[in-house]
């Protein structure tokens, strides 16, 4: 029963958390028990060691990160990247690297995507290559006319093409100067002219 | 720093928004609370920033510290609260090996084995074998001997009662004991019958 009560109390009286009463009792209990002091020791011994592990920090760990919390700093760019990526579990090297590659990706997909805005050049020219201004035709073609019609058509009035096709469908053509009225008359009769008309510009925005 | 101290700097902290206040609290708790952090979640980035997420905490609500208790045990109730939110969605409550499993029943004592034990355990072992406890016996462990609380003190922090922080204690240090003698007679130094080391 004494022994139960000593095993009990030692803990507290290592960590000198016991009260005075139960000290008395436990130093007591060493003299007549002369094994007990090796108890002792050994709990002695073991919160030293455990005090010895403890990891030699500063007092300023985590001091900075908790003072910009509080002054309502944003977090650095670098924490920023470390926070989002270790969301998903990764520690900053393998974010960082994931990063790289992901810029890498990036700028080859860039790359492809300006040699393929290369390559639609050809269709794109038939959009205006230069914006003029004064008189011109107000065009309407068929939604089923072929690019190479409309090309033709406008080489068959000396037209360039200043803007369109706007969102009603419309084309403004400018025609050398004095030809208007007859370079209206010409389209009127092709088949995929659904209206023309003479306008004083291009409207804002087309 | 006693709890006058601490009830100061909270003061300046609650009234003046004071941060050389905050500063100053947070230096004189800031190891022991990450001590005990490190000894919860073992991994020291999760622990640091838990430490700073806890003192945060203080900054914020300075007035929520009535003085019932010691203040480190109360940051530690903080702590503990926040490391167990994200301590727990990630590890598995116990790990058991094979030091586990014998660690109570290998509890045959010898008169001198005590003796031995103290002379021969070493930091790596006395690390090692906390380890292998489960985590309430290892934070049990770790508020008795390296914080030095009171029972009521380790029963407040681990909100039970002290009858059962007693059941822990007596668990942890036969594992420990145990898992320690299983050391030393693995580096060949037999705590036997006689005590004396082989």
């Amino acid at each position: 029963m004494s022994a139960d009560r000593f095993s009990e109390l030692l803990p507290w009286y290592v960590n000198g958390s016991i009260s005075d009463e139960d000290r008395a009792w436990v130093d007591a209990y060493m003299k007549t028990n002369p094994d007990a002091r090796s108890e002792l020791a050994f709990y002695q011994s073991l919160q030293t060691r455990m005090r010895q592990n403890a990891p030699a920090v500063p007092a300023t760990i985590g001091l900075d990160k908790a003072m910009r919390l509080i002054r309502g700093d944003q977090p650095t760019f670098a924490e920023k990247v470390s926070a989002f990526f270790g969301g998903f579990g990764m520690r900053p090297a393998v974010a960082f690297a994931a990063l790289a590659l992901f810029t890498v990706q990036a700028g080859v997909i860039f790359t492809m995507v300006r040699q393929s805005n290369n390559d639609t050049d050809e269709i794109r020219a038939l959009r205006a290559t230069k914006v003029t201004e004064g008189p011109m035709l107000k065009l309407n073609i068929a939604p089923d006319a072929k690019e190479a019609d409309i090309r033709f058509l406008l080489m068959s009035v000396g037209g360039d093409l200043a803007a369109g096709p706007g969102q009603l469908g419309d084309y403004y053509v400018r025609v050398p100067a004095g030809t208007e009225e007859a370079a209206k008359k010409k389209l009127e009769g092709n088949p995929i002219v659904q209206s023309v008309a003479l306008a004083p510009g291009v409207p804002p925005r087309e | 720093m006693n709890n006058e101290q601490v009830a100061a700097l909270l003061t300046r902290i609650a009234t003046k928004q004071d941060q050389a206040a905050f500063r100053d609290l947070y230096k004189a708790f800031s190891r022991r609370v990450y001590a005990y952090l490190l000894n919860m979640v073992n991994d020291h980035a999760r622990a640091e920033e838990i430490l700073v997420d806890t003192l945060h905490e203080v900054w914020r609500h300075p007035t929520r510290f009535r003085g019932d208790s010691q203040f480190g045990t109360w940051l530690i109730g903080i702590a503990r609260n926040k490391a167990l939110m994200v301590y727990r969605a990630r590890r598995p409550d116990e790990i058991h090996d094979d030091l586990d499993d014998i660690a109570e029943t290998a509890a045959a004592e010898t008169p001198d084995g005590f003796q031995v034990l103290a002379d021969k355990q070493r930091n790596e072992g006395v690390h090692h074998c906390m380890g292998k406890l489960s985590d309430e016996h290892r934070e049990c462990m770790h508020l008795v001997f390296f914080d030095g609380l009171s029972i009521s003190e380790v029963a407040e922090i681990q909100r039970c009662p002290e009858g059962t922080v007693k059941t822990r204690l007596f668990h942890a240090r036969q594992k420990i004991k145990n898992c320690l003698k299983l050391l030393l007679q693995r580096d060949g130094d037999v705590v036997g019958a006689s005590g004396a080391p082989a």
